[in-house]
């Protein structure tokens, strides 16, 4: 299958998975899922498992405490929602490890122009954004204080700011010494 | 505002990936034309831009430190369309390139943060400048965190009534407006707050380099 | 001073920058650390500064285990950034004070010390930048940015200066301050670099990381540059063919060159 198949097998399966309603009828795809995933199935339900931990705890907590409150609590609900978001979240991990995505834009070249230029940046700015917090630490002896947080936040998103904007000019130059949109 | 799938209903967000496939293709409509070597890495720095400013920590008081959204700093830059656009896009690539982010929450969020959050810090900034611009800059960041968690919070607590079971049991996200509204807005308050100060100081970076502030 | 057992990191969701590792340093030792790009140099550095914990293996800084969690302890956690400052490879992650005066000051102040102003005085004398001590720190060139972040971290006058290829965007003649610096001063040094020219003057021992993310030498610096075989491994020289009046031969060569 082409990765562009892929990605519409992976948003239908997605849409198709929020109109199952039973919980066991979900544990059953979820069976199906981890079954086809191959090798690598423990290490991506381990990812999804992190991914969803807090958002799902938090949910969840707060629905037992409302529910048990109001006299409506409904086990089959908490099973059914975290299945759901687990199964949709494993798919995710999984779709995104079995293809590559950028191939799967490949229907419009611009959009793959597009994402990869961005990916590129995206990874270099995450890396840059490691090294502030950890200068920051570094530099830092005791807990910095609020002030202290504000300008550093500021000069990093300032810095962020500089460096794309560089960034798109020196991008636009490479470009166009390459010959990109020579029609 | 990270929405695992899962919580939102296929009746909440095949709608809203229609509305969000309209406003798409009414940002880039122009742009479309001047989509060359001037434009696609533009972007694309603004995409990126977009990522990397939501992995700066807002300092709010008390210690704790909440995720920028970065919408309004990239609106009153470079204009709402633009600022919608990279922001979709990061989403887009959140979901799929780095498995963070719900494919399902992405049309919710890229209408509630990008073009309802963009919109309204320009809206904000523009009926303001007149009067005092840094108090315009400040409060244009603050309206577009609030206006967002806001709209991000309405579609939330819409679930319950959107699909219920018959006896009333919930099948997405649990909880109503009630809850939802005070649980995603309060935070947000000041969240905003911290927003709002880090715009004014990036704001006045720009003017300093003499960038072209948004039309 | 430093003992490193075993050590192992790798950054979520990558492979293990380093393995293995198992080192001592003593105090006062200047220490050159080299391997080629992507072998994990800066991270080891960091890791050494306390700022990520080691995934495998221990590391103890006098004596003590060291990891941003024991790090957290009241009065530790100071103490250490007291006496271990680290020059970041990229100087703009260093600095968000509005003036190079306050850049230089932040640690010291943060520290409490009563000398911190005087400090940064004598600090921004000492690299020729008093005359930039009013300017902000972003509108500086490459190679100011670099002198301003190296006399923030020696206003702390560390015991252990952990320095991340300080001579990137050096000038020759700071580079040569530098060493000068160094080499009299009494704080243990551990320099990163590629540059194998800067790596002879700077160090008395050096250790090579290998491109199999291992330590593949530990030894004297004189003796390491000498090893074209060594320094091929490591992917420090490289290998190709010169033609002199019609014959061609090829050997190993050392290249001093340098790279952001």
């Amino acid at each position: 299958m082409t990765p562009a198949g892929w990605l519409a097998a992976y948003l239908g399966a997605v849409v198709a998975v929020g109109f199952v309603h039973s919980p066991a009828a979900l544990a059953a795809l979820f069976a199906c899922a981890l079954a086809a995933a191959g090798r690598p199935r423990w290490r991506l339900l381990r990812r999804a498992l992190v991914a969803v931990l807090a958002f799902n705890l938090a949910v969840s907590a707060g629905y037992a405490a409302v529910a048990l409150w109001r006299g409506d609590f409904a086990a089959d609900y908490l099973l059914l929602v975290n299945l759901r978001v687990l199964l949709l979240v494993f798919l995710g991990f999984w779709f995104v490890a079995r293809v590559n995505v950028l191939a799967a834009f490949a229907f419009s070249p611009t959009l793959t122009l597009l994402a990869t230029l961005a990916v590129v940046q995206a990874q270099h700015f995450a890396r840059l954004a490691r090294d502030f917090r950890l200068a920051f630490v570094s530099r830092n002896p005791a807990p910095a204080r609020l002030a202290d947080r504000a300008r550093h936040a500021s000069a990093q998103a300032a810095t962020l700011l500089d460096k794309s904007v560089a960034g798109a000019a020196e991008t636009a130059l490479a470009m166009r010494s390459r010959g990109g949109f020579d029609d | 505002m990270h929405i695992p799938d899962g919580f939102l209903s296929p009746q909440t967000y095949l709608p809203a990936y229609a509305l969000a496939a309209g406003a798409w293709a009414w940002a880039a409509r122009g742009l479309r034309a001047r989509l060359d070597e001037e434009l696609v890495p533009r972007l694309a720095a603004m995409t990126a831009l977009a990522y990397g400013l939501g992995l700066v920590m807002v300092p709010v008081p008390g210690g704790t430190s909440g995720h920028a959204l970065g919408v309004a700093m990239l609106a009153l830059l470079f204009g709402p369309r633009l600022a919608f656009l990279a922001y979709s896009l990061v989403l887009v690539l959140q979901s799929l390139l780095f498995g963070a982010g719900g494919i399902t929450a992405l049309p919710v969020n890229a209408l509630a943060m990008g073009l309802a959050g963009a919109f309204a810090a320009v809206a904000v900034h523009r009926a303001l400048r007149g009067i005092n611009e840094t108090a315009a800059v400040a409060l244009a960041a603050w309206v577009s965190v609030v206006v967002s968690a806001a709209l991000v919070a309405l579609v939330l607590g819409a679930q319950p009534l959107v699909a219920q079971r018959a006896d009333g049991t919930p099948l997405f996200f649990p909880f109503g407006f009630s809850i939802v509204l005070p649980a995603v807005l309060l935070p947000h308050l000041a969240i905003g707050v911290g927003e709002a100060l880090l715009t004014v100081a990036v704001w006045r970076f720009a003017r300093r380099r003499r960038w072209r502030a948004a039309a | 001073m430093i003992e490193l057992e075993n050590v192992a990191f790798a950054w979520p969701d990558a492979p293990p920058a380093f393995a293995d590792l198992t080192l001592t340093i003593g105090q006062g030792e200047k220490v050159v650390l080299l391997g080629a790009n992507g072998c994990g140099k800066s991270t080891l550095l960091k890791l050494l500064d306390g700022l990520v914990a080691p995934t495998a293996g221990a590391y103890r800084y006098a004596g003590e285990a060291v990891t941003p969690a024991a790090l957290k302890a009241r009065g530790r956690g100071r103490r250490f950034r007291a006496e271990v400052a680290l020059l970041f490879q990229h100087p703009e992650a260093m600095l968000f004070n509005p003036t190079v005066f306050d850049e230089v000051a932040y640690t010291p102040r943060r520290l409490g010390l009563a000398d911190a102003e005087e400090r940064a005085r004598r600090w921004l004398a000492a690299l020729d930048l008093a005359a930039l001590a009013d300017k902000a720190p972003f509108t500086l060139s490459g190679g100011e940015k670099q002198k301003v972040a190296l006399a923030a971290v020696l206003a702390v006058e560390p015991r252990l200066l952990l320095l991340d290829e300080p001579s990137a965007s050096l000038d020759p003649r700071t580079a040569g301050w530098l060493v000068d610096l160094l080499q009299d001063g009494p704080a243990t040094v551990i320099v990163s670099t590629h540059n194998l020219s800067l790596a002879a003057e700077l160090g008395e021992r050096c250790l090579i990381l290998g491109e199999n993310r291992r330590l593949i030498y530990d030894g004297p610096v004189e003796a390491a540059l000498a090893d074209l075989d060594l320094l091929e491994r490591a992917n420090l020289a490289h290998r190709h063919r010169h033609r002199h009046g019609g014959h061609a031969h090829a050997h190993a060569h050392r290249h001093d060159w340098e790279s952001s």
